[in-house]
């Protein structure tokens, strides 16, 4: 079953006195459970594509429909909403918020969904442990390691149980055992908790976990093929 | 699937703001102490101000003329004793059953030329009830040399009178003036004491005799030109007053310390408009220091902000949250200048700070004391708190504004 609906999906940038061309056509479907990465040489559109499904982005042209609903039809208070219940975000920089510990982050998502303390920290504990680092609950971002900040980002994606995550380059930053580590633990989360996983990425480790790889170039789909 | 609103996060968003505002504790304390100094500054200013204006008062009010007083009509234009009048029996029983009048005291003033040995000045007879007028005005508590009235027939002259006459206690002074419907008035007063008024000009000038004794010099027998009341403020003075006109005379008026010496509150009221001024650059430059402090803030979390909006925050929570901060670190400031400049102005308030050389001798010139005096008034230091306070607010609508305006994807890119 289908999650996301892409329709000839557009997007130019007119920064620069050349415009470019992002995203130039791009038609993809993405159903329920799946564990896709979407590869292609920089400026090839990857992050583009992620930030236009996650509502971050507004594209010039074409649909993203998650489900029944268009998002770029959606205002911007209600994308914040839509992302808040069905998106789960991974940030190649792990952008957590420093002032708070990594419990507090994955319990700040959870908080804005108005979740009570008891039901948060239950949730808390069961992500902390899924992403093998119960231990560090107390610890603040600076104090973590780059590997044990990006599975507190997974933590934190998965905290709501949304329908999927998208996440931007998640091992860029990491090294290979960190890496390994993340891909076998978001692997086993997509398996578990049945969250579709979307990736962008150059990491020939990633592509080799994923089960689905699309490849984008010059802002077109090249390629696209389930393993 | 449809979207939903949540209204949860208010807990994060404290904490969040609270452990953001020591995130940088350097910063947070050079602009917390930016605010403590201008809350102390500008209530050290507005305590000074308000002091020099009621020592002024007081010296006018409480230790001269009265808070009002009441006069014949004709007297504040032409001040004879002609214009003077008797009071009835009636009038001083109200006042003295008149709530927030605390004395009435009787006076009977005009001029004279008077004399000593080859030296003559002219001088403001001030009859006056000893006691009353003591209880008053403390006029004992003035006397640098010699006594207080000894005797009923004795004068107490102003200390520079005295050294302009070359008279000392125990010397005799020759007085000539005008009477009641010009009658001539002489006398021969021995001198009791010297008086040093906090008024340079009632020290030249001013001659005190018992009130029975200027009846009788100037031939006033139980007229007086003026009846000084008391209370215990002005505001108790100005609420008495309505009721106390109802039992004036025709030919009486009730004059407030404000109209009888417009000058005053004139001089207050333009003083206070150059205070301003000076206030307001001071808040000025507070304000900057606050608004630097909030801008490169911003700047600085512009990537975090922008990430929280994409992971769900709504902007009005954002704003909500960079209002906290700014708003706390103004209240820190605030309250930390409220405590500190407590001592600091009680110190001043009873240490008034003496102004010397030529500045000092300019004030007692233009009649006042070569003092800074200080104001204990809570009224300056919740006016200054609150000033800063709104400043700080004002100041925080940069980021509330700003905060409506994250992009999630600029942010996150920058």
């Amino acid at each position: 079953m289908a999650i996301i609906t892409i329709k000839d999906l557009q997007k130019t940038y007119n920064s620069s006195q050349v415009p470019v061309h992002a995203l130039n056509g791009v038609d993809l479907t993405i159903d329920e459970g799946e564990f896709t990465a979407i590869v292609g040489p920089s400026g090839s559109g990857k992050t583009t594509l992620l930030n236009i499904i996650g509502g971050l982005d507004d594209p010039n042209d074409g649909q993203v429909i998650i489900n029944d609903t268009e998002i770029n039809h959606l205002s911007r208070a209600e994308k914040i909403d839509f992302r808040l219940h069905h998106i789960g975000f991974i940030f190649q920089a792990y952008n957590l918020i420093p002032v708070l510990t990594a419990r507090e982050n994955i319990e700040f998502i959870l908080e804005l969904h108005g979740i009570p303390k008891s039901k948060r920290r239950l949730r808390s504990n069961e992500l902390l442990e899924a992403v093998g680092i119960p231990e560090k609950a107390d610890i603040r971002p600076r104090q973590l390691s780059g590997g044990q900040q990006q599975r507190i980002a997974v933590a934190r994606a998965l905290a709501s149980s949304p329908r999927f995550i998208l996440a931007d380059e998640p091992t860029a930053n990491l090294d290979s055992a960190s890496a390994d580590n993340l891909l076998t633990i978001m692997e086993e989360l997509n398996k578990k908790e049945k969250t579709t996983f979307i990736f962008s990425t150059h990491d020939a480790r990633v592509v080799k976990k994923a089960r689905r790889v699309v490849t984008l170039e010059d802002g077109k789909i090249k390629s696209d093929s389930k393993k | 699937m449809t979207t939903q609103t949540t209204s949860g996060g208010f807990k994060s968003i404290v904490k969040i703001a609270w452990r953001n505002l020591w995130r940088n504790k350097k910063r947070t304390l050079i602009t917390a102490s930016s605010i403590f100094f201008g809350v102390i500054l500008s209530a050290l200013m507005g305590s000074m101000q308000e002091g020099s204006y009621q020592k002024m008062i007081e010296n006018v009010a409480r230790f001269y003329a009265g808070h009002a007083q009441i006069q014949h009509k004709d007297y504040p234009d032409n001040q004879s004793t002609n214009n003077s009048f008797v009071p009835s029996d009636s009038l001083t029983i109200k006042l003295n059953n008149t709530e927030g009048i605390d004395m009435v005291v009787p006076r009977l003033e005009s001029f004279a030329l008077a004399s000593s040995g080859n030296q003559t000045e002219g001088v403001m007879v001030l009859g006056v009830n000893p006691e009353q007028e003591d209880e008053m005005t403390e006029l004992s508590d003035k006397i640098v040399e010699g006594n207080y009235f000894d005797g009923p027939t004795q004068l107490l002259a102003g200390k520079e009178l005295a050294e302009n006459l070359g008279i000392s206690p125990g010397d005799t002074l020759v007085m000539i003036s005008q009477g009641l419907h010009g009658v001539s008035a002489f006398g021969k007063y021995p001198v009791a004491g010297l008086f040093s008024h906090p008024n340079p000009e009632l020290n030249r000038q001013l001659v005190y005799l018992p009130l029975d004794e200027a009846m009788y010099f100037f031939q006033a027998f139980d007229h007086v030109t003026s009846l000084a009341l008391v209370g215990n403020s002005q505001k108790a003075v100005n609420k008495a007053i309505p009721e106390i006109k109802q039992h004036l005379e025709q030919d009486q008026v009730l004059r407030t310390w404000q109209e009888m010496f417009p000058a005053i509150l004139q001089q207050i009221e333009s003083d206070r408009a150059t205070a301003l001024i000076m206030k307001l650059i001071l808040y000025l430059v507070i304000g900057f220091g606050i608004l630097g402090t909030v801008v490169m803030l911003m700047a600085e979390r512009q990537h975090e902000l922008s990430l929280m909006v994409a992971v769900g925050m709504h902007r009005s929570k954002l704003a909500l949250m960079l209002l906290l901060e700014i708003l706390w670190m103004g209240v820190m400031g605030v309250i930390a200048g409220f405590i500190g400049s407590l001592p600091v102005i009680a110190w001043f308030a009873s240490h008034p700070v003496p102004i010397t050389g030529q500045a000092g001798e300019w004030m007692k010139n233009i009649g006042f004391e070569p003092y800074m005096f200080f104001a204990w008034d809570v009224g300056v230091f919740l006016e200054q708190m609150l000033v800063v306070f709104v400043l700080t607010l004002l100041i925080s609508f940069y980021p509330f504004v700003r905060a409506f305006k994250i992009s999630p994807i600029v942010g996150l890119r920058n």
